[in-house]
């Protein structure tokens, strides 16, 4: 089966520039001082690793291992120091906490950005409003700016855009569990379905074990940002809850 | 490159504009009267202060002022919220990549509706006022590009040092209260002498935009295309390394914000 993305030796930093004054910034430039504020830190150490067309991908690690760095660098939002991300497909949705919306529109005016700003044209994103607005369950809410939203009503807006304009390829940062139990029983099925059909390919982090090993076909653990274990669902789980439990 | 993402993500920054001016217009009560009312104010108070506590006169001279400020504004208002638009719109670039440049060319367009409608409103009272139009106004519209291309350049570098220096903001206040001062938004080049006026069009781009315009709409007299074009030789030079700049740091303005 054809890969939908390869990631080969993939090295991410961030050079932690804090934001500088101007008498600093005067400093560095008349005087040649070095600037103190720039450390880097390597958050991505030479990961590699490969997703097949339709199937669902597990990426499990502590906290600070560098899983959303990860899926932002597939997101195409970090552009690799070294290595490479080969993606064969068209669009990408990356569905992460708290992100993606202007909060003073209303969501109905934010349905209409994100989808344009995933590639999609408007007559599309109109044909679909409806079902999303419709899945979110956010009923007169949607004309409301999305900054008078709580926080599950934003996630349920941003995981319906997601399902719903679909991408060839679908990132989700640790929101498996989305509002209610409702609507997280809603949306676990709606993803299980998406990842049995072949044309839409997922990629979770999750701290959910038994959700991953629900969803996913391949798990890859990550470690201080270097890939500890990449491979069968069972044994990678079984061997990070071994790990984290020591 | 640049055109093929224009192409692609204008959809976008037309309907981000689009959205913030309707915002803008759902936030006060007056809604778009606000645009038109702003110039009008600063217009009543600028032709107070400088026909009757000065006592200059000009021939029009609050039409002459409230040219100016519209023409002023689309340029002031689209550097000061180039200054932190990337930090503004940092919950988007952390979900989707979208060009940096975009979210400045969205800017443009907000402002852009903004002069439009002010200039209408000027040209209607040009006709009210039975002043002489001739065919140089045509030229309002290589004026207008040149202008526009000359702001989206200038605001690239803003955008991109203001993700980096936090004192950005302050110090462009000041900046753009000092070029407002310079441009004669309320009173006449004419007072410079000759030689010192042609200087002056080389190094005050926003001032020699504004003489133009008023020149063709109040006082019938053509461009000075010579300069006109020194202007866009300018612009498309700020534009070439503004994109280069962004396109090279952008990845990491993320990560500093």
């Amino acid at each position: 089966m054809e890969a939908i993305l390869e990631v080969e030796n993939l090295f991410i930093d961030y050079k932690i520039v804090k934001p500088i004054g101007y008498r600093q910034l005067i400093r560095s430039i008349f005087l040649k001082e070095k600037n103190k504020n720039t450390e880097i830190f390597t958050a991505i150490k030479d990961v590699s690793f490969s997703l097949e067309r339709g199937k669902c991908l597990g990426i499990v690690g502590a906290n600070g291992s560098g899983k959303s760095t990860l899926l932002r660098a597939v997101a195409d939002i970090y552009k690799p120091d070294k290595g490479e991300i080969k993606k064969n497909c068209n669009k990408t949705s990356l569905l992460s906490l708290g992100v993606g919306f202007q909060t003073r529109l209303t969501g109905r005016e934010n349905i209409l950005l994100s989808g344009l700003s995933m590639g999609f044209s408007k007559d599309e994103i109109t044909e679909l409003t409806d079902s999303i607005i419709e899945y979110s369950e956010l009923q007169e809410f949607i004309d409301k700016p999305v900054k008078t939203y709580s926080s599950g009503m934003y996630s349920k807006l941003a995981f319906s855009i997601s399902i719903m304009l679909k991408c060839d390829l679908l990132l989700i940062d640790e929101v498996l569990s989305v509002g209610d139990m409702r609507f997280r029983q809603k949306s676990f099925n709606t993803l299980k379905e998406i990842i049995n059909n072949d044309q839409q390919s997922v990629i979770i982090v999750s701290h959910a074990e038994d959700s991953l090993k629900n969803l996913c076909d391949k798990i890859l653990w990550l470690e201080k940002g270097e890939v500890k274990m990449f491979g069968d669902v069972e044994e990678v789980i079984e061997s990070y809850k071994n790990f984290m439990m020591k | 490159m640049f055109l093929k993402n224009i192409k692609k993500y204008f959809p976008y920054a037309k309907h981000t504009a689009i959205s913030e001016l309707k915002s803008q217009v759902a936030e006060s009560r007056l809604g778009w009267l606000w645009w038109i009312l702003d110039p009008l104010f600063f217009m009543l108070v600028y032709t107070f202060i400088v026909q009757f506590v000065f006592g200059v006169s000009i021939e029009n001279f609050p039409l002459y002022v409230f040219l100016g400020l519209i023409i002023w504004n689309f340029f002031a208002s689209t550097i000061t919220s180039s200054v932190d638009i990337v930090r503004s719109y940092r919950a988007i670039f952390l979900k989707v990549y979208i060009p940096k440049y975009i979210l400045v060319i969205t800017q443009i367009i907000v402002n852009l509706v903004k002069m439009a409608i002010g200039l209408s409103i000027s040209l209607i009272v040009i006709i009210i006022l039975k002043i002489n139009i001739t065919i140089y106004i045509l030229n309002i519209i290589p004026i207008a590009l040149i202008y526009i291309l000359f702001t989206f350049g200038v605001a690239l570098f803003f955008a991109h040092f203001g993700v980096y220096i936090s004192d950005l903001r302050n110090v462009t206040t000041i900046l753009i209260r000092l070029l407002f001062y310079m441009s004669g938004v309320f009173y006449s080049l004419d007072r410079l002498p000759e030689n010192i006026r042609f200087i002056y069009s080389l190094i005050c781009p926003t001032g020699f935009f504004l003489q133009q315009a008023r020149n063709i709409t109040m006082y019938g007299t053509n461009v000075n295309y010579f300069i006109l074009i020194y202007w866009l030789l300018i612009s498309l030079i700020l534009i070439y390394f503004g994109l280069k700049l962004m396109n090279k740091y952008e990845s990491t303005y993320v990560k500093v914000i």
